[in-house]
């Protein structure tokens, strides 16, 4: 009988070292696999301020709503209360609720009140099956400000454009990891915090966003003026490259961005290339000064008509002007002489300086999708190049990158990195930006500043004038180049590129229209106008002090 | 009277019920929180039956085991019809298993064991050199454990069948039933063994399919796979005390009929070794006593006792160990249940006092 006993003993132990010994893996495996949870913590997201500390985007506790429709009672009372309570037709909810799963969403982004709401209503009526869980929601206060520049996060909470895009990282943090062990009852009995994850950062941008608005009613304005296809505006500080305001008539509503269409999302200033025509001869021409190759009473033949390699370029309106100075030219806007000019200066030169002004390049400024526009190389230069070139044509480039290289004149020969994030900000950490760039002297820039001065006191930019506050600029007009067709009739880019006030400027301003369809359609007459009607609140509202007219 | 062997079983079993209180507290807490808002509930009750018990087992071993002579037959009759009286539908009675006394439940069942042990060792003591006779020596027994059975399968509660059928085989060898008769004892318990087997089929495919994690469906598969996972899952050191996920809801009974899952899968290999050290060591103490009785009466109820308690703790470990299909034993001592806790202390009273007149 002991035996027996002894017997069994033996089976038994056996058995349970077999079990917690050699098949323990396997054992502890299925355990974990039954009674742990790993569960992620979506963070706040962190919030978007403009540089004032007005906020643009930020997180609000909302609840997400699911359905699991194998344990539901009474759907019929559900679909009614979930119709009643979030505004949605029977026919957008039936298909949901009714889908046979053990989870489909509802809304993922119901506001606290509504969901409570919901919530007492189906238990009051005895209803199950909701499954409600916390969560954010994104919210943007100002509607439709700026979306160019803010853009928008997705249902699962990732940014799909703008900064919320370029910041998505940084902004949403990184989501704390629980390992939750669970009871058959489906109450949590012990929670540990595998990963504390990262909270979501905020972002300061450079942007005013009271400047942004004006921007963006002036623009609206003016591309109904002058009905213009679309227009934007960018307002740049020229001594650091805050970006203060990157507006256009193109935008949506942030918070209800699914009824957006692709082309309003688009960033013009960093996503839309244009020639900028004349505009660039303050460009070209600060390069001719800068090394020398030209004095501003230098004397060049304005008379109509260069023809290099059987090809003529005309003045605008082909008028001749006989012998002008290097002043005039820039005044007047006149083609050939700045293409004799230019000729002065030399391709291989006007080259370097067109790269070291940033063109043909990204500037870097963390906004998704911009373009590098198209600067050729000047090995593949063809004869008429160089021509061509100094008045901004064959070149393409972004509203970021002119306004930029505008920021050199205007600052006296730095190249300043645009940016529209302010410090603090992610890339910022490893030490301050580096040191602006000098790529043209002092003088040679204060030169270019008076003769831009010229063109809006007395040239073809009077319309751009605020009085007291010495608007500087320079107007172009570019016929519109079709990738692959070669220039398009009747289709130009209207455009103004200025600064103010007077001698230290503190605003660089570039506004530019798309195809503007009334008449006359010169740059001068159309963006200047806009430009007058911005720069003129923007004196009013940073309270400019005048200067002194010259 | 050899104080030194007393002293010994007195020591074992002290550590077998502080080690089963200790697991009955662990493996009935979340439960007790559950249903009485209290993670002591089940505990303190389970101390009472502890109180009670050691009350019991003092009384008894300091009661003559002889005069249970003349008790036995009353002992068993009047469990039995407790036992009756379960499946009868009466105000009382709880779940055909329990009858309900104030805040205790009483598993006459177990009042059953203790019966047949105390009839089996009185009836063979007397029938003496009868016992080699088929008719007079194995016959009546096979006939009262046949008539037990029938009405404890109607609860039904396999595993102490498995128990009273085992227990008085054992008795009967003892008493010097010839293996022969005793064969046909067998072939007698075949009915029962039969059922068992016709229910074992799928109970043991439900075993193997444990094996298979996605066959969690059936309920008895559901609880023995549970079990698996538990005890694998404690491996060689265990989870800790206290620490047990099966007891959160995963495994049924876990504070019962499966503390022993807990058991292993909090204190380990190491631990579940000590207890099943603990058995053998009371095991091996009671054998020693039956050897040592005074006469045949304490051998056989030292035996039966001793044995009783080692086949019955045995069997259920095996169905934790998936080794045989889920019966639904207590594991005594140890196991959540004043009935099993009571009548376990009360036949160790009984082995003491046979013990201190043993030589």
């Amino acid at each position: 009988m002991a035996l027996f006993l002894g017997f069994l003993c033996v089976v038994v132990v056996g058995r349970l070292a077999e079990l917690q010994l050699f098949e323990h893996g396997r054992w502890a495996a299925a355990a974990q696999a039954m009674q742990e949870r790993t569960i992620e913590l979506t963070p706040r997201r962190g919030t978007i301020y403009d540089r004032k500390g007005v906020a643009l985007a930020f997180d609000v506790k909302a609840v997400a709503i699911a359905i699991d429709s194998f344990n539901m009672t009474r759907p019929e009372t559900l679909v009614k209360i979930l119709c009643e309570e979030l505004g949605t037709s029977a026919r957008t909810l039936e298909p949901l609720v009714y889908r046979p799963s053990y989870f489909t969403w509802i809304n993922r982004k119901v506001d606290l009140e509504t969901a409570h709401a919901i919530e007492k209503r189906a238990k009051e009526a005895g209803s199950y099956g909701l499954i409600f869980m916390d969560t954010w929601k994104r919210c943007y206060p100002q509607g439709a400000l700026a979306s160019n520049l803010i853009g928008f996060v997705g249902l699962d909470g990732r940014g799909l454009e703008g900064f919320e895009l370029a910041y998505d990282a940084y902004l949403g943090g990184d989501p704390a990891t629980l390992q939750v062990v669970q009871g058959a009852d489906g109450r949590t009995y012990h929670t540990e915090t595998s990963d504390k994850g990262l909270p979501g950062q905020d972002l300061r941008l450079t942007i005013d966003s009271r400047l942004q608005l004006l921007c963006e009613e002036e623009i609206d304005r003016g591309v109904a003026t002058f009905k213009a296809n679309a227009g934007f505006i960018v307002l740049l500080d020229p001594e650091n490259g805050d970006v203060l305001a990157m507006a256009q008539n193109r935008r949506y509503d942030l918070n209800h961005f699914q009824a957006s269409t692709a082309a309003a999302r688009k960033n013009l200033a960093v996503n839309f290339l244009f020639e900028p025509g004349s505009a660039f001869k303050a460009i070209t021409g600060l390069a001719a000064l800068d090394c020398g190759a030209v004095r501003p009473e230098d004397r060049f033949n304005g008379n109509d008509g260069v023809t290099l390699y059987g090809h003529t370029i005309h003045n605008s309106e082909n008028k001749s002007y006989g012998t002008v100075s290097f002043g005039e030219v820039i005044e007047q806007s006149i083609n050939t002489g700045m293409i004799r000019a230019a000729q002065k200066l030399g391709e291989e030169r006007m080259y370097r300086y067109l790269v070291d002004f940033g063109f043909g390049q990204k500037t870097g400024i963390t906004l998704p999708g911009e373009e590098k526009g198209i600067l050729t190389d000047v090995v593949d230069w063809s004869g008429l190049s160089l021509a061509s070139t100094a008045i901004g044509q064959s070149v393409a480039v972004t509203g970021i990158q002119l306004a930029r290289a505008m920021a050199v004149v205007a600052n006296g020969g730095l190249l300043v990195a645009p940016r529209a994030v302010r410090a603090p900000a992610p890339g910022d950490e490893a030490g301050d930006a580096p040191a602006p760039k000098r790529v043209a002297s002092e003088s040679s820039c204060g030169e270019m500043r008076a003769l831009l001065r010229r063109v809006v006191a007395q040239g073809t930019g009077t319309l751009a004038e605020v009085k007291g506050f010495a608007v500087a600029g320079k107007t172009g007009t570019a016929q519109k180049a079709l990738p692959g067709r070669g220039y398009a009739d009747g289709k130009y880019t209207s455009l103004f590129a200025g600064f103010l006030p007077g001698e230290r400027p503190e605003y660089v301003l570039l506004v530019v229209l798309d195809e503007v369809k009334t008449t006359p359609i010169w740059g001068g007459y159309t963006a200047g106008q806009i430009f007058h009607g911005a720069a003129s609140r923007i004196a009013a509202l940073e309270h400019l002090a005048p200067v002194a007219a010259r | 009277m050899d104080a030194r062997s007393d002293r010994g079983i007195i020591f074992v079993i002290g550590m077998l019920l502080l080690f089963g209180l200790v697991m009955a507290y662990s493996a009935s807490a979340p439960f007790s929180l559950r249903h009485y808002g209290t993670s002591a509930h089940l505990f303190l009750k389970q101390l009472a039956a502890a109180a009670l018990g050691l009350a019991l087992l003092f009384l008894l071993s300091r009661f003559d085991y002889h005069r249970l002579r003349g008790l036995s037959e009353v002992l068993l009759i009047g469990s039995f019809l407790l036992t009756v009286a379960t499946l009868l539908p009466l105000p009382l009675v709880s779940d055909s298993r329990w009858i309900l006394l104030g805040p205790f439940a009483l598993q006459p069942t177990e009042l059953v064991k203790f019966g047949l042990i105390a009839y089996l060792a009185a009836s063979i003591e007397r029938k003496g050199e009868r016992m080699e006779s088929l008719s007079q020596g194995v016959l009546p027994f096979v006939i009262v454990l046949g008539i037990i059975a029938v009405v404890v399968m109607k609860q039904p509660d396999l595993g102490m069948i498995l128990v009273f059928g085992a227990l008085t085989a054992a008795m009967l060898f003892l008493g010097g039933a010839r293996l022969s008769h005793l064969a046909l004892l067998g072939a007698a318990t075949i009915p029962i063994v039969t059922l068992v087997i016709r229910i074992a089929p799928y109970r043991l495919a439900r075993i193997v399919s444990f094996l298979h994690p996605e066959a969690y469906s059936s309920s008895s598969g559901y609880q023995a796979i549970q079990s698996l996972v538990a005890v694998g899952s404690g491996g060689f050191l265990g989870r800790g005390l206290g620490a047990s996920r099966a007891k959160l809801f995963y495994l049924p009974q876990a504070h019962n009929d499966f503390i022993f899952s807990v058991t292993a899968e909090e204190l380990g290999l190491l631990g579940a070794l000590l207890l099943i050290g603990l058995f053998a060591a009371f095991t091996w103490r009671a054998l020693a006593i039956a050897r040592r009785a005074p006469d045949e009466l304490g051998k056989l109820l030292a035996w039966g006792i001793g044995f009783s308690i080692a086949f019955q703790a045995l069997l259920n470990l095996a169905v934790a160990l998936g080794l045989v299909p889920v019966t639904g034993l207590t594991l005594p001592f140890v196991s959540n249940g004043g009935s099993s806790l009571l009548i376990t202390l009360a036949m160790v009273g009984v082995l003491l006092n046979i013990g201190r007149q043993g030589g």
